[in-house]
């Protein structure tokens, strides 16, 4: 893979890069970092700053890029890049090249020239500066835009989006959804603390599960397999709570949740304590009344109802008590995906996933 | 001065509330000591593991905002033993057998304070001695019932709770003794391993140093929620958060 930052000077694009570097590197692939400045130095500086010598300089970092991929070495190269057409010679002739854009506005740029750069250029005291003498057209398609106008931004962050965006793995994958955790449930006791890039792997084990599901969708939907959107218009059966009836109902907004919130409550705790959803429970004290516990679309339709619940939550502190619960479901949806084959639990799961992360970006 | 004894495992909480008993001058009566060196609790440091401190290093582990620390390679036994305090080493982790049963029926006196081995339960044979068991909680009850309560209090105020509290049964569910609400302004600080045992050391010396127990029984229409084993991602918002990541 090669990995090219383009932004202006003073963009952010060196910093972001040895961070960056230094997290590729934890992979345990090889990841060359290419700096524009320290290219031309090793080249012996035969090259100035014209629009004509910068063409030559893109084209051969271009060529030692594609050289190195050709070799298996990764390269992530922060290079300011001005040339379309030596961006499309990479998109040709690179496999696996990903452009990220960082982008600064000309302003905030000035603001952080610490090298009196654009000052000087303005003054007319130097000559062949990108976005003063020298126009600056953006990358004409990059892969990933970076907005970094905010001077307080978390570098951190944007590398872990960088991650995100070309699913990079991680040495230190999310270890919580390995195992089908209806086989093997995760106590979640004293769990290791990784940093923040506990964030991504998590994110990333969602993204990956969500996009597994959308392809098993779409591999069913060509040969007919139907969603069946779920209807019932009563949980009680026989003295026993009917878990799917009740959720159902719920979810689609023909039970008030305030009615409910006892009894999802004390489904919580049940769940909580024996990390399974069972198919009925006992009207009295909401306990299992069945052992089957491997209907899998009761999963993403608690996690979505949870969901509901948790929007609908004022206190701060009782919203955790939802959102604990959504992630340990979502790990077990996560954790079995290869066995979830109905088109219509594979919707809900992807429902359920996808509602999770708009809920865990809102912490991060 | 209330007298008590005490019951406890090799953990972190059980260094932090003997060293700063001892430190305030309240000595237990008498310890049941629980150490099976073939169990590991999921709450064991590798520094749980010295059986004696074969060397004066120490590892302190400390809460500024608090003023409290405690020596984390301090092995319970050496404290015990240092002191010259009464006690007893039972071969088990699992407070509900009948060794420890008896050790606690011939304990002389009333108030016995609590430290086993995380997420156990006193069973109804060990709670029908005749005693009455202290335990200190890691949340403001009864609003913060049940696990790892800090994580949550810190992701959602930005502040952790202790509260003594004497078990009767149900899950932090007996009178309170008496609770204490922090602010923590020190980052970088282990909840786990840290946090916990240092606020409850705290809550804990501080209530003992009263002198006088006074009951509050807990409503049921006290503002109660119970919360759960906490998830690794609330864990980590709550503490990076803290640390202002």
């Amino acid at each position: 893979m090669v990995i090219w930052l383009i932004g202006m000077s003073a963009s952010g694009k060196t910093t972001i890069g040895r961070i960056l570097h230094d997290k590729l590197l934890l992979s345990g692939e090889k990841w060359f970092f290419l700096d524009g400045d320290t290219f031309r130095n090793i080249l012996g500086e035969d090259l100035g700053h014209s629009i004509e010598d910068r063409r030559v300089n893109a084209y051969r970092i271009s060529r030692l890029c594609e050289f190195l991929n050709f070799q298996g070495v990764n390269v992530l190269a922060c290079v300011l890049s001005i040339f379309h057409d030596n961006q499309k010679y990479n998109k040709n002739n690179i496999p696996n090249y990903k452009e990220v854009y960082i982008e600064v506005g000309f302003d905030e740029l000035v603001k952080r020239d610490n090298k009196g750069l654009y000052k000087k250029a303005l003054k007319g005291e130097i000559k062949d500066v990108v976005g003063v003498d020298i126009d600056f057209k953006p990358p004409y398609s990059p892969d990933l835009v970076i907005d970094n106008n905010d001077e307080n931004v978390n570098f951190q962050k944007i590398v872990n989006e960088i991650f995100l965006k070309f699913n990079i793995p991680l040495s230190d994958a999310y270890e919580y959804t390995r195992n089908s955790l209806l086989t093997s449930p995760h106590k979640y006791q004293y769990s290791k603390f990784q940093g923040y890039d506990f964030f991504l792997n998590h994110e990333s084990d969602r993204e990956k599960s969500i996009v597994f599901f959308k392809e098993r969708l779409s591999y069913l939907a060509n040969r007919d397999a139907e969603f069946v959107k779920p209807y019932f218009n009563n949980h009680i059966s026989n003295g026993h709570l009917l878990l799917k009836n009740l959720l159902v109902c719920l979810l689609q907004g023909d039970y008030e949740l305030s009615k409910y919130k006892d009894i999802i409550l004390i489904l919580i705790k049940r769940f909580e304590v024996g990390k399974k959803l069972y198919l009925t429970y006992d009207l009295e004290e909401i306990r299992k009344s069945s052992l089957e516990f491997k209907d899998y679309l009761n999963y993403p339709l608690f996690s979505l109802v949870l969901q509901k619940y948790y929007e609908n939550e004022e206190s701060a502190e009782r919203k955790l008590i939802y959102l604990n619960a959504i992630l340990k479901v979502n790990d077990i949806i996560s954790s079995i995906k290869q066995d979830v084959i109905l088109p219509t639990e594979i919707k809900y799961c992807i429902d359920a996933l996808e509602q999770e992360l708009s809920v865990t970006r809102r912490y991060i | 001065m209330i007298e008590y004894s005490m019951l406890l495992a090799n953990n972190n909480r059980s260094k932090a509330y003997l060293q700063n008993l001892i430190k305030n001058h309240l000595i237990p009566k008498k310890v049941i000591f629980l150490n099976d060196d073939n169990v590991e609790l999921p709450e064991h440091t590798e520094n749980d593991k010295i059986i004696s401190s074969g060397t004066k290093q120490k590892f302190i582990r400390r809460l500024l905002d608090l003023d409290i620390s405690f020596d984390e390679k301090k092995h319970i036994l050496s404290t015990i033993k240092e002191n010259n305090i009464e006690h007893v080493v039972l071969d088990t982790i699992d407070i509900n057998t009948l060794d420890v049963i008896n050790e606690v029926a011939k304990i002389n006196g009333e108030y016995i304070v609590y430290s086993g081995p995380g997420g156990m339960i006193l069973g109804v044979n060990i709670l029908s001695q005749g005693k009455k068991f202290i335990h200190v909680h890691p949340g403001w009850l009864p609003k913060y019932r049940g696990s790892t309560t800090i994580y949550y209090s810190m992701l959602a105020k930005s502040e952790v709770g202790a509260s003594v509290i004497l078990f009767e049964g149900g899950i932090d569910e007996g009178p309170i003794l008496y609770r204490k609400k922090y602010k923590i302004n020190e980052k970088g600080i282990d909840f786990d391993y840290v946090l916990d045992p240092l606020i409850r050391a705290k809550t804990l010396v501080d209530f003992l140093k009263r002198g006088s127990v006074c009951l509050k029984e807990q409503s049921e229409h006290d503002n109660t929620n119970t919360y759960y084993i906490v998830h690794p991602f609330i864990k980590h918002a709550s503490i990076l958060k803290h640390n202002n990541f």
